[in-house]
Parts: C-alpha cells; structure tokens; sequence
C-alpha cells in the first residue's frame, strides 16, 4: 500500500475531468489535428496573404483620393465659347476646373506639363513647395532620384532653364494622358507641374479640358440628377465619367479583395467539410465512450461544448498561423503593385473587419457543422451508443449502388474498388480533392497564358509603327506621313439606356497598316456591318449578328455584329469610316487618327508608338502571372491536404481489415495493393469527371474577372495543361502512398495494428 | 417496503428487430439486492437499460420514486442520472486519459458533494491507486474504481449490467461481496444483471428472463455468502 492523500473532491470537478477527457482524446489524434490546422492555417492564409495587400492601400488609396479632392469627371467642351454657361450649370452641385496640359519633348523625354491643381486632384507635395513664379517647375520624387537631381536645381527643357521648387505625388496617379500615351515610368515619360503663366509664356500647343467633382458636401442624389446625361448634351464633345486615372489601382485592390472573399469562401467551405467528417468519424469511433458519459449524466450540450471548444481552438490557432505567415507573405504582392501601379506608398496592413472575418468566420462555420455533427449522436439513447446500433445503420443506398456499381469490374479491383468507395464521405472527399486541383491548375495555367495571347491578339495585323490621334477630325492628306491609314474615332456607350460600358468606336477606311483578321489571316471586310474583337466577344459574351445598342454623340444607334475577328482592341466596335463619319454628322473623309510608320511631325500631336503599346500589355501581365502562382500554389496545398486526409481516413476505416489480412498471412505489399492503390484508377476517375466542370468553371471565372475589371483575360488549355494536372494529381499520391505505404508496412507486422489506431 | 422502481408494461423494439421486451411489469423495493438471469439475448440488459432511463420504452412506463421517469426530458434524466443512480457495466467504461482520482470524480454530482473519497477507497482498496492510469491497472481493480465512480454519489440505485462478467473468479467475488457490503453500509438498492447462477444466489431476489419476457421471480429465503458461490 502506498502513502495515502487526503483528498475531497470539490464542486464541478466531474465537469473538469469531462472535459480533460475530451480534449486529450481529441488532440490525441494527431494526424486529424495536424490536417484540420493545416486546413485551417491554409485557408486562414490564403485570405490574409492577400487581405494584408489590400486593406491598408484600399484605405490610402480612398483617403488619397478624398484628400485631394480627387476627380470624378472630365469633359472637354464643343464649343470653348459658352464654357462660362455650362459651368454654371454644373457649380452648384460640383467643382469644376480648367485643366491644361502640354507635350514637351526633350532629347530622349518626354514631360507632360500641367497647370498647378488649385481645387482637384490636389497634388501631395513631398519635398520643397509647388511652384509660384513662371521660372518654376515641381518634378515627381522617382525622376529626381533617377536623374540625380534635388530641390533647388536646374532642369533645361527644350532650351528653357526651370528651377525645381519642389516634388509632388498626384492623385492621378495614372494619369490620364490625353496624347494617347502609355502610362508614364515618371522617368522617360513624366508629369511635371508648372505655374499657370509658364504656358503663356512658352507659347505651346496646350489641350485644355475640364475636370469636375461633386462639391464635397453635395448630397449623392444631387450629382446623379445632373450628370447622369452627358452623353445626350451637345455642349459636350467629350465626357468620361470615373476617369481611367487611378482606377487601374483602385481595380486591381477591388478585385484582389473579391479574390480574398472568394479564397474565405471556397477554403472555408472545404474546411467545414473536412470538420464535419472528423466530427462524423470520431463520434462514430467513440460512440461508446460518450453513450457512457450520456449514461453518467452528463448531457450533450455539456459534451457538446467541449467539443466545439475544440474546434474553435484548432480554427483558431490555424487562423492566428495563417494570418502570421499570410502577413509574412504579403510584401510579394504588395511588389507586385508596386511594379505595376504608381501610387506615393505601398502599405502593408489589415482592417479589424477583415481580422475579425478572416479568423471568426470559419471559426464559426467549423463550430457550427460540428454541432450539427456531434449533437444528433448525443441526443440518441446511451444505452444505444453503449451497445454500437448507431453503426449499424450503414448500409443504405449508397452501398447498395457501390455494390451494383463495382459487380462489373474485374476480380482484381472489386474488392479494393468496394472497399474504398463504401463511404459517401471519403468518395466526396476525394472528388472534391481532385476537382479543386484540376479547377485550380487549370485556371492558373490559363491565367499564365493570358497575357501571352492577349499581347498577341492585340498586336496582330498591326503593320503600323505609330498611331497618331488629333483632339479634333481633320480633313485633307494627313502630313509629313509617306505611308498612312486615316481612322475615325468616337467614344459610345454600349447598352441602351444605361450606358454603363463605354466603347471606342472605331471607322477604318482604306489602308494596309491595320487589319481585322480571321482565324486564318484574311481580312475581314467592314463593309456589311461591325466587327468586334475575339476579346471582347469573350468577355463581354457578343456573338455574331447579335445587335449592340449603343449611343454614339447623343443619338442611339444599333449595329449588329457580322464577324468576329482574331485581332483588335477589346473595347472597340469596328466599323466604315463612312458610316461612322454619318452618325457623327462630319465630313466622310474626315479622319481623328492615323495609323502611320512615321511619328507625328509636331511634338504636341499626341501619339502611341507599337513599342510602348506592347511595354503596356506586358506590364499587366505581372498581376496575372502573379496569380497564377497563387493559383498553382494553392492547388497543389489543397491537394495535398485533402488526398492526405482520404488516405488517413480510408487507412483509419480499414485498420481492421488490415489486421484480418495480416493475420491471414498477406504481406504489407499485398494489402497497400488491395486497400490502398485502388486510389490511382480512383483519382484518374475522379479526374476525367471533373476535367469538364472544371474547365467550364475556371472559364467563367477569368470571364468574369474580365467583364469586372475590363483587362481582358482569355481562357486557354491545352492537353499539355490537362496532362500536367494529372501528373501533378499522381505525383501527390505517389508522395502520399510512400508515407502511408511504410505505415502499413511497420503496423501490419507483429504488434503492430494497434498503433495504427494510435496514430489515427 | 417501499417501491423504488416500478416497470408498467414495458415494451421495447428495435427497428430491424424482434422485440426485445414484451410487456414487463416489476416492481423494485428499496434495499433489495435484486438479480436478473437468463440466457444471451433474452433481453435482461435492455430491461436494466429502460429501467435505469438510458433508453426509451416503445410502450409503457417507468417510475423512479412515483414518478414517470420514461416522459422526463433530457435535463431531468441527466439530474437522475447525476444524483441518484449509479451504473456499472462489464467493459468497466473507465476513461483512459483520466487519473483513477479524476474517473471517480467523474461520477460526483454539480455540487461536489459526495461519498468521502478517502472512505470509499479505503472500502474498495483502491487507496494506492489514485494517481494511476486505467491502462495500468488489473480488470478486478478497474472494476473496483467503475464501483467506487457509480457510489461516489451515494446513489439510491445501483444497476449493474454483467459487472463481473471480465473478471477471473476471486475478483468476482470480492466485487459481489463488496456489492453486497455497499447495500448493507449505505443501504442502496442493486439491480445485477448476469448470466452466472451462483452470483444469483448471492441476491435477495432473483428474476429470470427468457425471449423478453419474465418466466421467473422469486425470492431467495437463504441466499449465500459471496464467499461460497461455487465457480464453474
């Protein structure tokens, strides 16, 4: 006999015993815990590697643009005469302001010069002060580093000496260029801010537009009355409403926060799937156990809770881990805008909101499956649960339709074939594995190639070198062009009523610079009708003789689609310059544009070189490839996951199976054969079923992507791509085999099948 | 003497099976040390089931005390369950994460108060097992801690389902013995479910059940000592 204690036992300790039962069974599980954090820490890192790249800039980029009082329109006037009566009309609801801007080229840059901002789009000055006297000039803070230069010194400009007072950001980040240049590198190509007399002083060409914003304490309804008609109002020669300027950014934040909801939404519904089988499994495991607990009085809400208490804790352990490696991650993205996008600072940085969504929103969903789990077992009779019916009940229609099912296939696959589809739950898990992969390689392939085919279809049947647009139709030869093709160009709004896309209309009249081809390079002809682009058929879904209703300078017009053509710009309609020049009421040889293999003459003529257009389409392609890698990342996480927990369920079910095998003198090899490869013709199944929704899906997706953010996406795969996805699904196996291949081999040996129990 | 437990008509059936009782009436008295014998499934562990409310009569009723326990929901069962009736079943059910302190705990009521644990295992010497898990224990003295876990509470009731049917024969003495000392100290009524004759005749009552009906209910004007059960 040992020493003896004095003990008494105090109130609530059979609860606290409960529960420290419960938890050291649960977490005695580790290959389960290990693969729901896991699942958890995926998802939880998913979202927040791409939340902590957007929420902070989100709100910059809001702050920004209120702070500087940022524009919400532009309109250049038809007639610049009665500019003092259109404002007035629009003043007492918005600010408006004369923009003016000028070309200067100068040796190897180009300098975009504009009057000081006073009331819009306010520029953020980040050294120094913004100039006052004609003398002085504000440069961006990125040119002055790359040329050497600071406040204070000197900077010649075509022959003029200005003094750099100052440097600036501006909230039109991506400034609207009115040239039809790409966007500025703030090196070769920048904006410079010059006092109001230095034009006048310099005699330039300058472009004047106007800017406007609804007055800052304007009520919304105010500003939707008075501009929700530019488009019919003949002051107007031109309106754009939400400037393309700083929407770029704004898009790619917009659409990236979409992607994090997205990744919470698909992750956490797999992840709640993967609680709810655990819960089903270990209540169906331990049933006996908590019929015992039921039997001493302890009811399923007090058994209940300390189950969910688990699950919240796994959720959220999984959810802090993912969020820590998703803020360790995050600066990859936050490069990638970077490089993309010129906005003054790229933070890295979290809402509550999205803390609270990112780790409380699954937490919840996980405990709310597993109660729907757990709770129907604790409500059934203890003495049910002691005794073991519940499990009885399994066979039902569904091993009926696995027996029907597998009677057909050869001996050597029956039983094994039999064995691993016996559950509904396991099937479906191994289903859902293998179309997320295929879903997820298949759309970041595509997503890989998209650029690739987007650069190319823009840029095929381009023999041009320059396009070269005027503010205003001309007529007559277009000069100092030894080889050209004259185009007329409106901007429309396709959509009846709402107007809500707007279009560039295009007129092609005679020429060999630029053509519409089909798929075989032969010219479309558009002489019955318009011609659109495969970009935009696709991602706006405008299919042959469909009729496109639009407003083109006021008047609504409908045109119906004749041919599709495998080149063009996706937001343009082409059509004749003759019909165009009628709807436009001007002259039919008029032209707004040349396409021309010589620059323009003057260096105030605003032009887009073929070079810097392909520069553009490449400079896109960063965010696309980008997610791509995500894409591919993600697939291959989730796969591994979720074949993993297949395998450790189906090895788990099959413990006794083995045993008996064992027993009757199978070796290792021939029971993984029987139990375990019956998952490679499984998940080559599994694969041929989902290759078709995945690739309808992933399609939609990218469609989708491309409506919303107007950059044209396509979707392409290839048998290559389709090959490359299965190898990489029985590669994960083959890796998952290996680990629970030598399981079996050291647990089916002498002793050993109790430890397999133990490791599940 | 007074009725504790009383049994009107109770049916019981399974889904996918015959039924496992057919229309029981019995009546328990308070102190009786009460037998239920009968061959493998004739439905003697589903009666000790319905009786002590872990599983719901198809027809008829139970009454704990003069009162209906088969229409309690689940929060009155589980105060039954906590305060006034212990179980012992033959797989002894000890949790195997818990200390043998921690699994007598189990079985205390919400307020703690119960049986003083230095008693009672002094009483099923388990004293030096305390701090021991149930995976180093003998199956006698795991029986002996799923004992002291169903008196812990001192309850009214005690129904044991074949509690010695895994033990070797000493140590299925000395837990009827034990058994019957408990009843004797504390004055609770048992009601021992088993397939094993001689520890019948250890019983003040013996109720023999066959295809799920009562055949047999007799008292026993002289029954044995544990000592002198003669095991097969």
């Amino acid at each position: 006999m040992g020493m003896k204690k004095s003990r008494s036992p105090q109130q609530g300790s059979a609860v606290r015993s409960l529960n420290k039962q419960l938890r050291k069974r649960l977490y005695s599980g580790k290959g389960h815990t290990i693969a729901l954090l896991s699942i958890a820490l995926l998802t939880s890192f998913m979202y927040f590697f791409v939340s902590f790249s957007v929420d902070r800039n989100r709100s910059n980029e809001l702050e920004y643009a209120a702070r500087q009082h940022k524009e919400e329109f532009r309109f250049v006037l038809a007639d610049p005469e009665k500019a003092d009566t259109v404002i007035k009309r629009l003043q007492p609801g918005y600010d408006i302001e004369q923009r003016s801007i000028a070309k200067v080229v100068s040796g190897d840059r180009t300098f975009f010069i504009i009057n000081r901002p006073r009331l819009l789009n306010l520029p953020n000055v980040t050294a120094g002060s913004l100039p006052e006297a004609p003398g002085e000039i504000a440069v961006q803070p990125k040119f002055l580093e790359s040329n050497g230069l600071s406040v204070g010194s000197a900077l010649e400009l075509r022959g003029n000496e200005y003094r750099i007072s100052g440097t600036f950001t501006l909230p039109d980040y991506e400034v609207f260029m009115p040239y039809g240049n790409p966007v500025q590198d703030s090196v070769s190509a920048t904006f410079v801010i010059a006092a109001d007399r230095t034009f006048s002083n310099r005699g330039d060409e300058v472009q004047t537009y106007y800017a406007g914003a609804a007055k800052r304490d304007a009520r919304k309804s105010e500003i939707v009355q008075k501009v929700s008609e530019p488009a019919e109002d003949p002051a107007f020669a031109f309106w754009e409403k939400e400037p393309s300027s700083g929407l770029g950014f704004r898009q790619a934040l917009e659409s990236n926060a979409a992607l994090a909801r997205m990744f919470l939404l698909l992750f956490g519904a797999v992840q709640s799937f993967i609680f709810y089988l655990f819960f089903n499994r270990f209540m169906l495991l331990h049933r006996e156990e908590f019929g015992f607990l039921l039997a001493l009085g302890f009811t399923a809400k007090q058994i209940g809770a300390a189950l969910i208490r688990f699950t919240c804790a796994v959720s959220f352990a999984g959810g802090v881990a993912g969020l820590l490696f998703g803020f360790a991650a995050s600066p990859l993205l936050n490069r990638l805008y970077e490089e993309s996008y010129s906005f003054p600072v790229y933070e890295i940085g979290l809402n509550p909101g999205s803390a609270v969504s990112g780790l409380i929103i699954p937490m919840v969903l996980n405990a709310a499956v597993a109660a729907v789990a757990v709770l129907p077992v604790l409500r059934r009779d203890a003495y049910t649960l002691l005794h073991g019916f519940g499990a009885r009940a399994a066979r039902g229609i569904w091993k009926d339709a696995t027996i029907r099912t597998t009677e057909r296939l050869p001996a050597r696959l029956r039983l094994p074939m039999r064995i691993a589809l016996r559950k509904w739950s396991s099937v479906m898990l191994s289903g859902s594995a293998v179309f997320l992969m295929t879903l997820l390689f298949i759309t970041g392939f595509a997503l890989y190639r998209s650029s690739e085919i987007a650069t190319q279809s823009q840029m095929e049947g381009n023999l041009y070198k320059y396009d070269i647009s005027y503010s205003e139709p001309r007529t007559g030869t277009p000069e100092n062009h030894s080889e050209n093709m004259p185009y007329l160009a409106s901007p429309a709004y396709l959509g009846g009523a709402d107007r809500s896309r707007p279009i560039r209309l295009i007129g092609l009249g005679e020429g060999r610079l630029f053509t519409l081809n089909d798929a075989d390079g032969h010219e479309l002809s558009l002489a019955d009708g318009a011609v659109i682009s495969r970009a935009a058929s696709w991602m706006y879904g405008i299919r042959i003789v469909d009729t496109l209703d639009m407003r083109v300078s006021g008047r609504a017009r409908a045109l119906t689609v004749r041919q599709i053509s495998e080149n063009g710009d996706p937001s343009a309609v082409y059509i004749s310059r003759t019909r165009l020049a009628d709807w436009m009421g001007v002259g039919r040889m008029q032209y707004s544009g040349v396409y021309s293999l010589e620059p323009p003459a003057s260096s105030d003529t605003a032009y887009t070189g073929l070079a810097q257009k392909k520069a553009q389409l490449e400079q896109s392609a960063v965010s696309n490839r980008s997610s791509a890698v995500i894409n591919q990342i993600a697939g291959m996480a989730v796969g591994c996951l979720l074949l993993y927990l297949v395998l450790l369920l189906h090895v788990q079910d099959s413990t006794s199976d083995m045993r008996t095998l064992a027993r009757l003198g199978y070796q290792p090899k021939q029971i993984r054969h029987l139990l375990i490869d019956v998952y490679r013709p499984l998940l080559i199944g599994f694969y041929l079923l989902s290759l078709w929704p995945a690739i309808r899906l992933g399609e939609s997706i990218l469609r989708s992507t491309s409506a919303q953010t107007g950059d044209y996406i396509p979707f392409s795969v290839g048998i290559g791509t389709l090959l490359a996805v299965l190898f990489a699904i029985l590669l994960l196996y083959q890796i998952m085999l290996a680990l629970f291949g030598r399981l079996i081999r050291k647990e089916t040996a002498y002793h050993g099948v109790r430890r397999v129990r133990r490791f599940i | 003497m007074t009725i504790l437990l009383k049994a009107e008509k109770i049916g019981k059936r399974y889904s996918d099976q015959a039924s496992a009782l057919k229309s029981i009436s019995l009546e328990i008295e308070q102190g009786e040390f009460t037998a239920i014998v009968g061959p493998s499934g004739s439905g003697k562990s589903t009666l000790l089931a319905v009786m002590s409310g872990l599983a719901k009569p198809s027809t008829g009723q139970v009454l704990y005390k003069e009162n209906e326990l088969t229409s309690w929901n689940a929060k009155q069962l589980s105060r039954f369950r906590r305060r006034e009736m212990g179980q012992v079943f033959q797989a002894y059910h000890l949790l195997a994460y818990l200390t043998v302190e921690e699994n007598i705990t189990l079985g205390l009521p919400d307020s703690g108060k119960g049986y003083p644990l230095n008693e009672l295992t002094d009483l099923l010497e388990i004293g030096d097992l305390l701090d021991r898990f149930p995976g180093q224990l003998s199956g006698g003295q795991q029986q002996r801690v799923a004992i002291a876990r169903a008196i812990v509470k001192r309850p009214s009731i005690l129904f044991c389902d074949e509690a010695t049917g895994a033990l070797d024969e000493n140590s299925s003495k000395k837990v009827i013995s034990l058994l019957h000392r408990i009843r004797k100290t504390l004055g609770t009524t048992i009601l021992f479910v088993t397939h094993n004759g001689e520890i019948a005749r250890t019983a003040q009552r013996v109720i023999t059940m066959n295809n799920g009906q009562l055949v047999r209910d007799v008292r026993n004007v002289r029954p044995i000592a544990p000592e002198e059960m003669a095991w097969a």
